[in-house]
């Protein structure tokens, strides 16, 4: 619902919208000066005026009741620019372009070399027709970071929000304060020649127009014709666009799935942390071999996840930009250039840390391995007199022998052992010596017969599994036969 | 962009001469004149028009005179006066040279010989 209130035209009555009221008048005032320096010139805004009065009368007899903004907006863009009206507007009516040329090519006194220097003038001739306001239209609270960046030239003021928000916590709050003093200091651009200011733009009577008609919105008439030729589209154009929807979905379908392996991921290191890895292992989760070495990486952990946490950052970028691109309307703006140039810097970012993250951490956990008693390992069966193979029980490589020890025990089917030394002239050797009557394997009561020392020679090959060679160094060795197998993960 | 500029500036020099000769026949108003304009295929913005024909009046080729309409405000009629019709004739010499030289240079190019 707006107010209409009634106009007075050369003797006849309009009743207009108030907010079209206001258009018109601009628009009548804007050629009133414009004409306003040349012979004749009043008659000619008045002629104007006139055809606007034609119009409105048109409108009236066709049924209108009151002139809404759209209509004014018609007749504007009908009866169009001064500037585009004959050639005398080249020859009188620009003042402002050609005073600023004049200027610097009418400059016969040798100027001193530093204001005269091409980057130094380039900086002054922008600024020459800037004044700052604040960009009321284009606001999120006061305007002033538009209106400051378009001071500066740059049309998005986007990325300069974000930067001004960390700049705020980071300063104490000193920012906050510049920017509520700036807000009460500088004027809002109001009218259309403060726009044109605003922007840097020469204030001509075109360029007005141009302001008027671009600030209350498109004009009905294009935006008309640009929804029915979206409706329109022949033969050829559909399926095209059939192809490129399928392909967008396609993307979309990629990317999400990405996104869910990731936060897959991400779910099963959290339940490590909140777990335990050896909760996990008991659950299935993990390999239980691992479990050692997961327990002592807490670093390659934190690695993975924030690559992660990066990786859910770019995809989610990504994402968002396939889906606007996809329900992309006929109305919905091209993304701004700071914004678009802002997300591009994001995605790529959080997409290159992930990776690098997630390959230290291969990395990380690689060479933890490599030190970890779980590197190449070996493997102890017991062969019993029978002939029977007991089940592998693992030993571990290093010459820790307290934690052979322990991982003897500990192990499932461990082979319990006497004493565990290492031969000091051969260090890659084990020595295990078996007492006959406790040597038991869980799945079976089968005695070891007579105790042995067995070298155990280990291998740092991985991957394959090769028996190696036993020798029992003393010769009462027909009992035991251990079988020993190198294995690695 | 460069043709449509050039073609924008043809148009504006022979803008005269078309107002000119749609007012020889009869007497006619701004927005009359533009429809006539759209029947024969030239398409002018009207806000070009008021300045252009308040000018040839200035200039003393078109005079005008207020008729009443029955749709509305009264509009002003514009005709040709003496002077103009002289204008006009001169303009239509005019023209007819032009097209003879366009047509001699776009012959001349067949007819030369090669240095």
């Amino acid at each position: 619902m707006k107010k209409n209130i009634t106009i007075n035209m050369f003797g006849s009555l309009y009743a207009i919208d108030e907010d079209a009221y206001a258009l018109l008048q601009q628009y009548l005032s804007n050629m009133k000066n414009y004409f306003s320096h040349r012979e004749g010139g009043e008659e000619i805004a008045d002629d104007i005026e006139r055809r606007v009065e034609e119009l409105f009368a048109e409108l009236k007899a066709a049924g209108r009741e009151a002139i809404s903004i759209e209509d004014v907006q018609r007749i504007m863009h009908r009866i169009g620019d001064p500037g585009e009206m004959d050639d005398e507007a080249a020859r009188g009516a620009q003042p402002d372009a050609d005073a600023d040329t004049a200027d610097e090519q009418g400059d016969t006194p040798p100027p001193p070399p530093l204001s005269n220097h091409p980057v130094w003038r380039r900086i002054k001739a922008h600024f020459a027709n800037r004044k700052l306001y604040r960009d009321i239209q284009d606001k999120l609270l006061g305007g002033v970071m538009s209106g400051l960046c378009k001071f500066f030239g740059g049309n998005d003021p986007t990325p300069w929000r974000i930067l001004m928000v960390l700049l705020c916590f980071l300063s104490f709050y000193t920012v906050a304060i510049a920017y509520l003093v700036l807000w009460a200091v500088v004027p809002p651009a109001l009218t259309s020649e403060d726009r044109l200011r605003m922007e840097g733009r020469i204030v001509s009577p075109q360029n007005i127009n141009e302001e008027l008609i671009h600030r209350t919105g498109q004009t009905p008439a294009a935006a008309a014709t640009g929804n029915g030729m979206a409706a329109v589209g022949s033969g050829t154009n559909s399926i095209v666009h059939f192809i490129v929807t399928c392909c967008k979905l396609l993307l979309l379908l990629m990317l999400g799935f990405a996104l869910m392996c990731v936060i897959m991921g991400l779910v099963w290191l959290a339940t490590s942390a909140v777990l335990g890895w050896q909760t996990m292992a008991d659950r299935g989760l993990i390999e239980p071999l691992l479990v050692p070495v997961m327990q002592e990486a807490l670093g390659v952990t934190n690695l993975w996840f924030a690559a992660g946490l990066s990786a859910i950052v770019g995809l989610g970028v990504l994402l968002y930009c396939v889906l606007r691109w996809l329900i992309r309307g006929p109305q919905t703006q091209p993304m701004r250039t700071g914004t678009a140039a802002l997300l591009a810097a994001v995605a790529v970012l959080a997409l290159t840390a992930s990776v690098v993250l997630f390959i230290a951490g291969g990395v990380s956990m690689s060479i933890l391995k490599q030190r970890s008693h779980l590197g190449p390992h070996v493997s102890v069966s017991v062969q019993t007199a029978d002939g029977e193979w007991g089940d592998d029980a693992p030993i571990v490589d290093t010459v820790d022998v307290a934690n052979m020890m322990s991982t003897l025990i500990h192990t499932g089917n461990a082979l319990v052992v006497d004493t565990v030394g290492v031969a000091s002239s051969r260090p890659d050797t084990v020595v295990m010596q078996v007492p006959a009557s406790t040597a038991k394997s869980q799945r079976s009561t089968k005695q070891v017969k007579a105790s042995a020392t067995m070298h155990v020679k280990v291998s740092a090959t991985k991957k394959k599994p090769a028996p190696k060679a036993v020798k029992p160094a003393a010769p009462a060795a027909s009992a035991a036969k251990v079988a020993a197998k190198t294995d690695s993960i | 962009m460069n043709i449509d500029n050039a073609k924008s500036q043809m148009r504006k020099g022979m803008l005269e001469y078309c107002v000119l000769l749609l007012l020889s026949r009869e007497p006619s108003y701004a927005n009359d004149i533009i429809m006539r304009f759209k029947a024969a295929e030239l398409m002018v913005v009207e806000g070009t028009l008021y300045p252009l024909l308040t000018r040839l009046k200035n200039d003393g080729l078109l005079s005008y005179e207020w008729r009443e309409s029955t749709q509305g405000p009264p509009r002003k009629y514009y005709a040709l006066t003496s002077e103009g019709r002289r204008f006009l004739s001169g303009l239509d010499q005019a023209w007819g040279e032009l097209q003879l030289i366009v047509q001699r240079l776009k012959s001349m190019s067949f007819l030369l010989p090669k240095e």
